[in-house]
């Protein structure tokens, strides 16, 4: 299926385009509520949160555990009950991810995480992270 | 900007529910303690700045960068230990 991607037409390799629901909207954005994940890569690599409200507004997301091999995000009781997280679920964690200076980063600080089950998300603030809002991970164009 | 002054021990009271009160002046620094459901998230200015900003980045990121993202993304293998950023 393919759908309109911040004036980009995207073919989502997803069977069904996951409807995700961020109640609180996101740090900082708090009109940022619904969105679509979409897969416009084969492998998943990289997923675009798409608006479904804003045509413009659309994040690129990845999961982190690409990028740091045993990253984990601790939940407070009430994190979990915003998720309605029964107690052997886990979340879905995806890190938002931005260019700067021609370096790809991603932000290690504020996860999204997300009930796959119901499609409930809020976006964490990790307060004793050791990384940052602009983890690098590499230079965009980086050659093997 | 409401500016209101307070001695320690004294208290505001934000709506019905959040109360901020002045624990203890200690030199330049200002000890606050905060009342608040836990619903409602507190955070240090500058944290939710940057939290806001890289949000607003990430969004700005995605139309140029999509594929070439994605291509450099999947050469990447992640780190074992995770290495703290420098």
């Amino acid at each position: 299926m393919s759908a309109t991607l911040a004036s980009t037409t995207v073919e989502s390799h997803a069977d069904s385009e996951t409807l995700i629901v961020f109640p609180n909207g996101l740090v900082g954005q708090p009109d940022w509520k619904r969105f679509v994940l979409m897969t416009p890569e084969e492998d998943g690599t990289i997923q675009v949160l798409q608006s479904v409200e804003q045509a413009e507004l659309a994040l690129m997301v990845t999961n982190p555990m690409q990028i740091i091999a045993n990253y984990s995000v601790p939940l407070s009781r009430e994190e979990r009950a915003v998720l309605q997280l029964e107690a052997d679920e886990q979340p879905t964690v995806l890190c938002t991810i931005s260019i700067h200076s021609n370096l790809i980063t991603t932000n290690l600080v504020g996860p999204l995480v997300v009930n796959s089950r119901n499609g409930l998300g809020t976006q964490v603030v990790v307060l004793d992270s050791p990384y940052s809002t602009r983890h690098p991970v590499a230079a965009l164009g980086a050659q093997e | 900007m409401l500016v209101l002054t307070r001695k320690p021990e004294q208290s505001l009271r934000l709506g019905d529910t959040i109360t901020v009160t002045v624990l203890a002046i200690e030199g330049d620094r200002v000890k606050l303690g905060i009342e608040a459901p836990r619903t409602v998230s507190v955070l240090r200015q500058e944290l939710f700045v940057q939290i806001q900003a890289a949000n607003a980045a990430a969004a700005a990121a995605v139309q140029p960068n999509l594929s070439d993202v994605a291509a450099v993304l999947r050469r990447q293998a992640p780190t074992i230990a995770g290495a703290p950023t420098p």
